[in-house]
């Protein structure tokens, strides 16, 4: 190999790998040197390390004369002047190179412990006191740090560093000479775990790495890969990294690469980028959504089930990241999250896609929501007061956050208290009722519904979360929940109003629309239809049990709300596009061995509903026992009266003067009059 | 009594026995796996401590705690087990032995959070409200994540050791709001809460504004600020409230409108119109 390629390559090797080390200094400028100056060479062997220069004046750099800037002085006479420096380097073998800096003035040759490792501006040959440099050093150049980066030929112990500084000619006006030795070593402060995003919002990110040592946090980002002009640090030195980058663009692409305070940790890249969420509102574009339940087993069926979705998906982007609790057995401990989630699993989809989690009781069994503390709470940045969308739930326990037009709604189910009334469940009440995005989503970790490893019907968590948050939901139109806990694929058909045990299951009553018992496939029995007119508006909902991104654990999987169970591993693949929603159950195998369409009808207008503040109708008497009058000022052309559930419990075709209710228990009912032009007109009943 | 009535006692009853007796997933196996170890080795007490937890996690109390005391007894002595005990002790509404567990784990760690929050929860039970509020102004004065939930459950201890102190759990809740932050919910919510206490109609009224404030929606909160002011017979306020909240309804997107919850707004919205014209 041609030797000047040799040390081309080998000095930009080096310069890459300097960005990644950390330096340590060994020479600094300004340093005290030893110098010969008496107008011929030094006798004897001065460049190596054994020759004894006990004679020899000594001076802080800048050394020469001639410029004014020295801070030592030689003799102007001297065609070459000498330097040495010796230093004691206990452990060279941390070191894999060396970055050399000097000013000289003119041509210089440098050595160490004998053997010359640099010659700058000066011909070939072995120099004596009477060669001359190459070319004339003027002006600027006269200060300008040279450069060089070379392997490391350290010796335990004493290192001698021997200059020769040679004039240009015979009436040179000066020399400069100072320099700086900086060894290089593999840096001690690599990133262990991310980085990876949490509680991405359309102007904000939080990025999160842990390293081996102590160190500043830094990230360099930016819009072009070619152009990180952005830094944001956080002095403070720790193990576990967390920043938050704020000001960001909405739906924008940014690099970014992870450093500390002297070097790059993990630079940019390609696939180092993430992605700020959309502002907010209806859109045609699509989101897509992986999430992954009950996956934490790190074993090669978890990692089976994370190359199909990769297959799936392909270049495209994933737009958010749910994990459905238990995400690192046996018992969530840091440990296992680095195996289950960070190490050799999805690390590659971590850096580039914002993870959400709820969590699970393995989750659990390390950490406790009472506290918010334990490796769950330590590893998850979770937003609090509503940073992300959704109302400030105060904890990091249930949350919410919308991305483009779609609500997520995050529950504990796991350890905390899940009462109608409770703290979790008035938060979610007003966070559902909060929001005016297009879909709301809901997950955690308990299913409502399976008859999987674990069974709905007699385990408390999951009869709680069915009677207690389910009529509230879909009182407020959830349109699709996932959970996990039960190792297998359950899905249901589209069905409102079921919180009783599997028996009470009923199709007549359970079950929303025409397509509703159907398989909710487009081509096939036709997509899931969520109306928004009529009796049935805003009713149906899928509910997914989707815990065996890791494991299976069989079963009988025979809930007659479910349309599809699986003893499968996969996960879920859902994609959001305007008013239609599709889920697919990827296998670990690639095969997709379910999916259904969800399509909502969105008015263009509201005029299908009541707006005039003049055309509401009264009830007499109200409360009332037997009859009942109603006074309209439109003539209705139907009536309907529907109880607290909103199942329908009388219908009068036309316009009916008064209203037999005496049949009816005693409650509150709804009773919406239907114009001759289609408006609808409600107005509360109560029957005493 | 109605036939739903006498349906839903037996499916309380059967929710609460069912546990018990069925299966419970992945738990049972791991019990059983736990038993077996027991059983070839009966002496050891970490395995007893070992399915004491599982049986805690699968809610069987009963059994938790048999093996939590066998552990003791082969000499399991971490601290730990003292509160797991305790835990136990308090779902079987066991107050004062679970209190003693408390102690024996303060023996060990007095400064431990989780332990001074459960005996928080046991002085509430026994009536001792003032430990009670020592415990839990530990907890908000040494915990690092506070929750919405540590200032309530402060705030409900004052208010069960004398009603008449509302005040004191308003300072409570204010400051929740200043640590955790203005727009947490719940904490606004209580604080409403305790105001309707209170009976200051000028400061419910700015109570309902902050709730409408940190709401994108507001149709609801119009709605319930309508029915104090009808309450407190400020017709014309009231009239006006409500007219928001169903300017409010009427700009949310038909898919919003159309669910129950919100159809029932809307129902109620009406209903107190017509009292209000009435």
């Amino acid at each position: 190999m041609n030797k000047l390629l040799f040390f081309l390559g080998f000095s930009i090797l080096f310069s890459l790998s300097n960005m990644l080390c950390a330096q340590t200094q060994l020479i600094s400028p300004g340093d005290n040197w030893k110098y010969y100056d008496a107008g011929n060479a030094p006798s004897g062997s001065w460049k190596t390390l054994g020759y004894n220069d006990a004679t020899w004046a000594s001076g802080n750099a800048e050394l020469g004369y001639g410029d004014g800037d020295e801070t030592t002085t030689t003799n102007s006479s001297a065609w070459t002047t000498y330097f040495r420096k010796t230093i004691n380097v206990t452990n060279p073998s941390q070191y894999t190179g060396l970055n050399l800096k000097m000013i000289r003035d003119d041509g210089a040759v440098v050595y160490l412990n004998g053997t010359e490792i640099w010659r700058n501006n000066m011909g070939s040959g072995t120099p004596s006191y009477s060669t001359f440099a190459n070319a004339t050093v003027n002006n600027a150049d006269e200060s300008t740090w040279q450069t060089l980066s070379i392997p490391n030929n350290l010796l335990t112990g004493n290192n001698t560093i021997a200059v020769e500084m040679h004039q240009i000619t015979l009436f040179s006006s000066d020399i400069s000479f100072d320099f700086e030795m900086t060894a290089t070593s593999p840096s001690l402060d690599t990133i262990i775990r991310g980085p990876y995003l949490q509680k991405g919002t359309p102007t904000s990110v939080v990025v999160r790495w842990r390293t081996g040592s102590f160190s500043q946090s830094v990230i360099n980002y930016g819009t072009s890969l070619n152009n990180l002009n952005m830094t944001m640090t956080d002095t403070n030195s720790v193990v576990d990294h967390e920043i938050e980058l704020t000001g960001l663009t909405p739906n924008t692409v940014y690099y970014y690469e992870i450093a500390n305070q002297s070097s790059v940790l993990d630079s940019a890249n390609a696939d180092m980028y993430f992605k700020t969420a959309p502002v907010s509102g209806s859109s045609t574009a699509t989101t897509r959504i992986w999430a992954l339940g009950d996956c934490g087993t790190s074993n090669n069926n978890q990692r089976a089930v994370r190359d199909a979705y990769y297959n799936y998906i392909g270049n495209q982007h994933t737009d958010v990241l749910l994990f459905l609790g238990d995400n690192a057995y046996q018992d969530g401990k840091d440990s296992e999250y680095q195996t289950a989630v960070f190490e050799n699993m999805y690390e590659d989809m971590l850096k580039k896609t914002v993870a959400w989690s709820t969590m699970g009781n393995h989750d659990g069994h390390s950490a406790n929501s009472g506290s918010q503390s334990g490796p769950y709470y330590d590893i998850f940045t979770f937003p609090t007061l509503g940073e992300a969308g959704g109302s400030a739930s105060g904890t990091e326990a249930y949350y919410s956050f919308d991305y483009r037009n779609i609500h997520f709604i995050v529950l504990n189910s796991e350890d905390l208290d899940r009462s109608v009334g409770g703290t979790m469940y008035n938060w979610c009440q007003n966070d559902i009722q909060n929001t005016n995005a297009d879909w709301i989503i809901a997950l955690w970790h308990h299913p409502p519904y399976t008859k999987g490893s674990h069974n709905s019907d007699i385990e408390p968590q999951l009869i709680q979360m069915r009677v207690n948050f389910l009529p509230m939901l879909e009182d407020n139109g959830v349109d699709l929940v996932l959970c996990g806990h039960s190792h297998s694929y359950e899905r249901s058909y589209f069905i409102n109003g079921h919180d009783g045990f599997t028996f009470n299951f009923d199709t007549a009553s359970h079950i929303v629309g025409v397509n509703g018992y159907g398989d909710g496939r487009i081509g096939s029995d036709g997509a899931y239809q969520k109306t928004t007119v009529g009796p049935e508006a805003g009713d149906g909902a899928v509910y997914i049990t989707a815990g065996s991104s890791g494991k299976t654990s069989g079963s009988s999987l025979n809930h007659p709300a479910m349309f599809s169970s699986l003893d499968e591993l996969g996960s879920c693949v859902v994609e959001v596009t305007n008013n239609q929603l599709d889920m697919k159950f990827v296998r670990e195998n690639g095969v997709i061995d379910d999916y259904f369409t969800i399509i909502k009808s969105f008015p263009t207008s509201t005029t299908e509903l009541e707006i005039d503040p003049k055309s509401t109708f009264k009830i007499h008497p109200n409360p009332a026992s037997d009859n009942i009058r109603l006074d309209s000022p439109l003539p209705f052309r139907e009536v309907h009266i529907f109880d607290r559930v909103g199942n329908e419990v009388k219908y009068i075709k036309g316009n009916p003067s008064t209203i037999d209710i005496s049949e009816l228990a005693i409650g509150m009912y709804i009773v919406a009059g239907t114009t001759e032009s289609g408006k609808h007109l409600y107005q509360k009943l109560v029957i005493k | 009594m109605k036939p739903f009535l006498n349906i839903s006692l037996f499916f309380g009853i059967l929710i609460v026995l069912l546990p018990r007796i069925y299966a419970h997933g992945g738990l049972d196996e791991r019990i059983a796996a736990k038993t077996k170890e027991i059983e070839a080795d009966p002496t050891n007490q970490q395995l007893y401590f070992d399915r004491g937890y599982l049986h805690q996690q699968h809610e069987d109390w009963d059994n938790a705690l048999a093996d939590y005391i066998q552990a003791k007894n082969l000499g399991f002595r971490d601290k730990i087990i003292h509160f797991r005990q305790a835990e136990v002790y308090l779902e079987l509404a066991l107050f004062r032995s679970g209190l003693t567990c408390t102690k024996l784990y303060l023996n060990n760690d007095s400064l431990d959070i989780k332990i001074h929050k459960l005996r928080a929860k046991f002085f509430f039970q026994l009536m001792d409200y003032e430990q009670s509020i020592i415990a839990h102004c530990y907890v908000l004065k040494h915990t690092i994540d506070l929750r919405p939930e540590n200032y309530i459950e402060l705030g409900q201890v004052y208010l069960e050791k004398d009603s008449n102190l509302v005040d004191s759990a308003l300072y409570i809740i204010n400051k929740g709001l200043k640590q955790l932050g203005s727009q947490v919910f719940i904490l606004q919510q209580e604080k409403l809460n305790y105001l309707l206490i209170k009976g200051n109609q000028a400061a419910i009224s700015e109570q309902f504004d902050q709730l409408l404030a940190i709401n994108n929606r507001k149709e609801n909160w119009y709605y319930q600020k309508a029915v104090y002011l009808f309450e407190q017979k400020q017709y014309k306020e009231a009239l006006e409230a409500n007219q928001k909240a169903k300017a409010a309804f009427e700009q949310l997107k038909p898919h919003l409108q159309q669910t129950k919850a919100m159809m029932y707004l809307l129902a109620n919205i009406h209903s107190l119109e017509q009292k209000l014209q009435d």
